[in-house]
């Protein structure tokens, strides 16, 4: 990868608790939530819809405060109830509905991030995204709009956005929700290859179990709301992966045990009547 | 990666596909193929017709005492009018001058005031509160209430009714522009804000290109109604003008000059909504150049 690689990137979360207050009715949609991610480790939370993983993910990213605990990044606090770190590029979220800049090309959106930060001049910045671009396959659609490529397409580039940036921590929520199990196939495999060049600690959400297990070295099942962490399955297949590693025995082995434990917490939530929250 | 050979052999396969590129040439075939133009042209023939029949040939109650369009046409084109305005005589043009200049300048004060107005108050909520309800009691306040004010604020004769105007289209300009950041998706701004932006960095690269489609809709109403009050305001105190030409015309019984003053108008005020379409359309070629 052409960009310097920074070190660092652990994730410390200690009794994260995170009560909602709409209306005056508290509601507590994490609560005492503790979980370590190593230095480039891949951690995928999966869980019932509306459990509040993206609540967690939120708080890492800087979008909004705790309640209680602390979550911190290599040691320093990020958020706190009292303190909420501003978001920064050493954070990067990739979004549900993706939010590539409608009005940039693919280009200007990937070198939106060097450029704003004042890290690189126009040409220069223009430079490294054409390389980075080239040396993730993209190199076609460079001077297209968003409006103008595919879904799977704009994940990429999104994707490509983020890396260019070198953080410390990539964060993604449920990013290939809305596609269709060819599309998405590949475009995990991008994620996987984009990420044996350059390690990075990535926090995914998801509901897709087969997704969780392709992609993660840990998958975190989490409880249905409020929020716990119920479970944590080391997935063990070793990297570079491919998708065959979807057909071997030991996959199977881990997809039951991720159903097992999520399909009692899929039920509860089912039970309870939670509306669906994104 | 194959890397450079695959990049400039795609690069300029994209160059000729002329959907990508758009080209005006490839635009205007593609109308001039389709049956929209020349359904537009039977319907304004058609409209034409229904004028003549009802005002000159069967010479209808109440229509008999509208100018026809062979009447118009005729003293429209001639170079010794019964009325003294054609497309000859030189105070023609100086009432489409006049008229527009008061226009462009009411229409470029309500661009420069309220678009930035409006990107503010959709951008910072405590601003929004404090200036939302005036303007939303002032707005529906028809143009023609102002009058009396206007004229006691406003010195001369021609300030009055470029307030009048400016007036009107201010109000398109800012609450078009306020409506345009509010429609800007929220995670547009934390993606812009997870990408190290400044304060002044989202205004610039997210919020102003994020509302330019609603701003230029808002430009368009605004040239409208800038149309709308101007005429208003001309009939009531002006010296030149089309407005002011409707007014003298019908209180002077020159009918045919109130008609070729109207649509004067309507092409005048038609050209400029055009203009406004064809620069937005450059601003936002994203917006044009979507998947098929």
């Amino acid at each position: 990868m052409s960009t310097l690689q920074q070190g660092g990137g652990r994730i410390s979360i200690r009794n994260v608790t995170k009560i909602y207050d709409p209306d005056g009715a508290k509601v507590l949609a994490v609560d005492d939530c503790s979980l370590e991610i190593a230095e480039g480790e891949f951690c995928v939370i999966v869980g019932p819809s509306g459990c509040g993983k993206t609540t967690l993910l939120n708080a890492l990213a800087g979008f909004h405060s705790i309640t209680s605990g602390e979550i911190t990044l290599d040691g320093r606090a990020i958020c706190t109830p009292q303190f909420t770190a501003e978001p920064s590029a050493e954070r990067i979220v990739v979004f549900q509905n993706g939010a590539l800049f409608p009005w940039y090309t693919v280009l200007e959106n990937i070198t939106y991030g060097p450029e704003v930060q004042g890290r690189m001049g126009r040409r220069e910045a223009a430079e490294q995204a054409r390389e980075l671009l080239a040396e993730l396959g993209l190199a076609s659609i460079a001077d297209r709009y968003p409006g103008e490529i595919s879904s799977g397409m704009k994940r990429r580039v999104e994707i490509a956005r983020a890396l260019i940036n070198d953080p410390k921590v990539l964060l993604l929520d449920e990013p290939f929700r809305a596609m269709d199990a060819l599309t998405k196939g590949v475009v995990q495999e991008f994620l996987l290859r984009a990420l044996d060049k350059v390690r990075k600690t990535v926090l995914f959400i998801t509901h897709d179990l087969e997704e969780a297990l392709f992609l993660g070295d840990k998958v975190v099942v989490m409880s249905t709301r409020p929020a716990r962490v119920k479970q944590t399955i080391d997935v063990d297949f070793p990297r570079p992966r491919t998708f065959r590693v979807r057909s071997s025995a030991r996959y199977l082995e881990l997809k039951q045990q991720v159903f097992d434990a999520v399909h009692e917490e899929a039920l509860k939530a089912f039970d309870a009547g939670e509306r669906e929250m994104a | 990666m194959s890397g450079a050979v695959l990049t400039a052999k795609q690069r300029s396969a994209a160059a000729d596909d002329p959907r990508a590129y758009g080209g005006f040439a490839y635009r205007l075939k593609r109308t001039l193929t389709s049956p929209a133009p020349y359904l537009g042209i039977a319907g304004i023939v058609g409209f034409i017709l229904f004028w003549y029949l009802t005002t000159e040939y069967f010479k209808l109650p109440r229509f008999n005492k509208l100018p026809g369009p062979i009447e118009v046409w005729t003293e429209f084109t001639s170079h010794d009018p019964i009325y003294g305005t054609s497309m000859y005589t030189p105070q023609y043009y100086w009432h489409i001058i006049t008229s527009s200049l008061r226009v462009l300048v009411a229409f470029a004060l309500a661009t420069v005031l309220g678009v930035p107005l409006g990107l503010f108050m959709g951008w910072k909520r405590t601003f929004r509160d404090y200036t939302f309800p005036i303007i939303e009691v002032l707005r529906p306040i028809p143009v023609l209430a102002w009058v009396p004010l206007a004229i006691l604020m406003m010195p001369g004769r021609e300030a009055p009714i470029i307030f009048l105007a400016f007036l009107a289209a201010f109000f398109a300009t800012t609450l078009n522009a306020m409506l345009g950041v509010e429609s800007i998706d929220e995670s547009y701004f934390r993606a812009a804000r997870c990408l190290g932006s400044s304060s002044w960095k989202i205004f610039k690269r997210v919020v102003v290109p994020g509302a330019l489609p609603d701003i230029f809709t808002g430009l368009q109403i605004g040239m409208g109604v800038a149309w709308f009050s101007l005429v208003a305001a001309e009939m009531v105190s002006g010296e030149h003008g089309l407005g002011f030409l409707i007014w003298d015309s019908y209180v002077l019984s020159q009918y045919p000059v109130i008609v070729i003053a109207m649509i004067t108008l309507g092409i005048v005020g038609y050209v400029y909504s055009a203009l406004i379409r064809v620069v937005g359309r450059m601003l936002m070629v994203w917006t044009t150049r979507v998947q098929s």
